[in-house]
């Protein structure tokens, strides 16, 4: 079977696909003006720091390694004093149904009703000061005060289009939102967390993914397809909407990039580690680290791992991440390090969710289907995969947060 | 002149000051067309000429000519895109294991042997976009941009038969890309 298409009609059709290309690119290409600005600094002369030369960086290093000693001293000291509260500092979420406490005493916490008929359900994350939870469910996204219960929605349900990101700093949240002025478009939204209208961040989108926040809370990663885009990729944008980078094209029609849990930023903002997934009549999916330097990628995982949500240890130590080995269920739990070595099985077959890390890095909270009659309930294990502990009878469990270190 | 003054040849073999402003006036807009020929977005082929401009400012010395620059600056444009689209598509080839097949839904609209319609574009835009960066390249340069296979392996610093063969090998692996989604 062929097309009949003759070399003369191929050119021809190559030549028209192609200027139809070349002006498109060149339409959204930087404005002569600001070519010349960033052409021009890329051309100053060599900083003072590089004339140094060894020395001077020899000392940057070793004075940066000294103060991340000194600050790494102080975290560990107070995880270690703080870990017996915070272990029990959990929250759940079930449908509408939150719950915050501990093993043994859980509250639940009013959240509005539950609209029905909405497709998308349910997520949860504590604010960095541990007082205010963001809860995603059907009725939107609502900000909750874990002591008294007062909550406030931010956003309606029906523009949300997954789950919201906390900025480091506590004032604001990121979620990948519909454009209700455009049709079709989707942007990132941020929103305060004391309310207000969201401010979109990007330009209009075709497919967006959960954003996720730099550690110095600058910049926003995220997947997605821009609308003047056949594939998908990994791109940043600054937090005031500035500075849209693509920091890699994935190049392949129908492959998504971290579609199936945000961005892993590592802990020291170089690297950002993603799954990426390629549906055609199955979905297959790796789990990738992809250098913000130069949009270098590294895959992770192997041929037969079909991986996917990765999140970093908070001490940076390990990746955990789900693999699906018959489509979407239940599923297999695996840590790694962050290089994709020591790949470690620690739930076969029966896990959900994504999993929540301890502050400290030393446990893992999980949803996990153990045959009974109570479907996916809270269990918590060692980083290792030891000590396998049954946290909450609750069972249905759709989103698990950990409340972070409080000063 | 002082030592310190730095010139290049204009069109009219006019000794004229260089500045970048300049340089971007007689370059810029080209140089993102080119680079477009292989890039698939406008931040890397812009990435792409800020390379080749950065490079060839510092050897503005060397490359007092007009038409020196130029070449120059073609060449080094394509080689930059080149570099960072194979750096965009190993992604797909690190990350997944290789090429995979993409299902190109063509049998709604197009009959065997019939001429082909829009769906046609829209196949070989997707079979482009799979073509190696190198291929790419030579497929723009020649095709779009009107450059001889000779001017094209010149641009590409390889072979005449090297590009001959590029281009032979594109247009092959078009076709089968074409009927592989219709088959």
């Amino acid at each position: 079977m062929s097309w009949s298409v003759s070399d003369e009609r191929l050119d021809a059709t190559l030549r028209e696909l192609l200027i139809d290309r070349v002006d498109a690119i060149a339409t959204e290409a930087l404005p002569m003006d600001e070519f010349v600005t960033r052409v021009s600094a890329g051309v100053q002369p060599v900083p003072v720091a590089r004339r140094f030369g060894g020395q001077f960086r020899l000392a940057l290093v070793l004075a940066l390694a000294l103060a991340a000693v000194v600050a790494g001293a102080i975290l560990v000291a107070g995880a270690m004093r703080q870990h017996h509260v915070l272990a029990g500092n959990l929250a759940t979420i079930s449908g509408s149904t939150v719950y915050v406490g501990r093993a043994d005493a859980w509250t639940q916490v009013p959240v509005r009703p539950e609209v029905k008929d909405h497709d998308f359900c349910c997520s949860l994350a504590w604010s960095p000061d541990g007082k205010t939870l963001a809860v995603w469910s059907g009725s939107g996204l609502e900000v909750v005060d874990a002591d008294t219960g007062d909550s406030q929605v931010l956003v309606a349900a029906t523009t949300i289009l997954g789950p919201p990101a906390w900025a480091p700093d506590g004032s604001a949240l990121a979620l990948a939102m519909a454009d209700t002025q455009t049709p079709g478009a989707v942007r990132i939204g941020v929103v305060a967390a004391a309310g207000g209208s969201p401010r979109f961040v990007t330009p209009a989108f075709s497919i967006l993914h959960m954003p996720a926040w730099s550690h110095d809370g600058r910049t926003l990663a995220f997947g997605g397809q821009s609308r003047d885009q056949a594939v998908e990729g990994l791109y940043t944008v600054g937090r005031d909407g500035t500075d849209l980078r693509l920091v890699n094209g994935a190049m392949a029609p129908g492959l998504a990039i971290a579609s199936q849990g945000p961005p892993a930023w590592s802990p020291d903002d170089a690297t950002i580690v993603v799954d990426a997934g390629m549906c055609t009549q199955q979905c297959t999916y790796r789990i990738a680290a992809v250098r913000l330097s130069d949009g270098a990628a590294t895959r992770l995982t192997a041929d037969a791992v079909n991986g996917f949500g990765p999140s970093w240890s908070p001490d940076g130590q390990r990746i955990a991440f789900y693999e699906w080995q018959d489509g979407p269920g239940p599923a297999n739990l695996w840590t790694m390090r962050p290089d994709g070595g020591d790949a470690q099985v620690l739930i076969k077959g029966t896990a959900f969710n994504d999993p929540a890390w301890t502050p400290d890095g030393r446990l893992l909270y999980f949803a996990e289907d153990t045959g009974n009659d109570v479907y996916a309930q809270l269990w918590s294990m060692q980083a290792d995969g030891s000590d396998k502990t049954l946290v909450s009878t609750k069972g249905d469990i759709e989103g698990i947060a950990v409340r972070p270190l409080t000063p | 002149m002082s030592a310190e003054t730095r010139t290049v040849g204009n069109e009219l073999g006019v000794a004229v000051e260089p500045t970048i402003a300049a340089w971007a006036a007689a370059h810029y807009p080209r140089l993102v067309r080119l680079a477009a020929l292989v890039c698939d977005n406008a931040t890397d082929a812009e990435d792409a000429v800020q390379t080749a401009f950065e490079q060839a400012w510092r050897r503005r010395d060397s490359l007092r000519e007009a038409a020196a620059l130029r070449g120059w600056l073609n060449r080094i444009v394509v080689r930059e895109a080149i570099r960072i689209q194979r750096r965009r598509t190993s992604f797909v080839d690190r990350v997944l294991g290789g090429p995979r097949e993409v299902a190109l839904d063509l049998e709604r609209h197009d009959q065997p042997g019939s001429q082909p319609g829009p769906e046609l574009r829209t196949a070989l835009r997707i079979a482009y976009a799979e073509l190696s960066p190198a291929l790419r390249a030579v497929v723009g340069l020649h095709l779009y941009a009107g450059y001889s296979m000779q001017e094209t392996a010149d641009i590409l610093a390889i072979p005449l038969e090297t590009a001959r063969s590029r281009l032979r090998l594109a247009r092959e692996r078009l076709r089968a890309r074409l009927e592989e989604g219709r088959a």
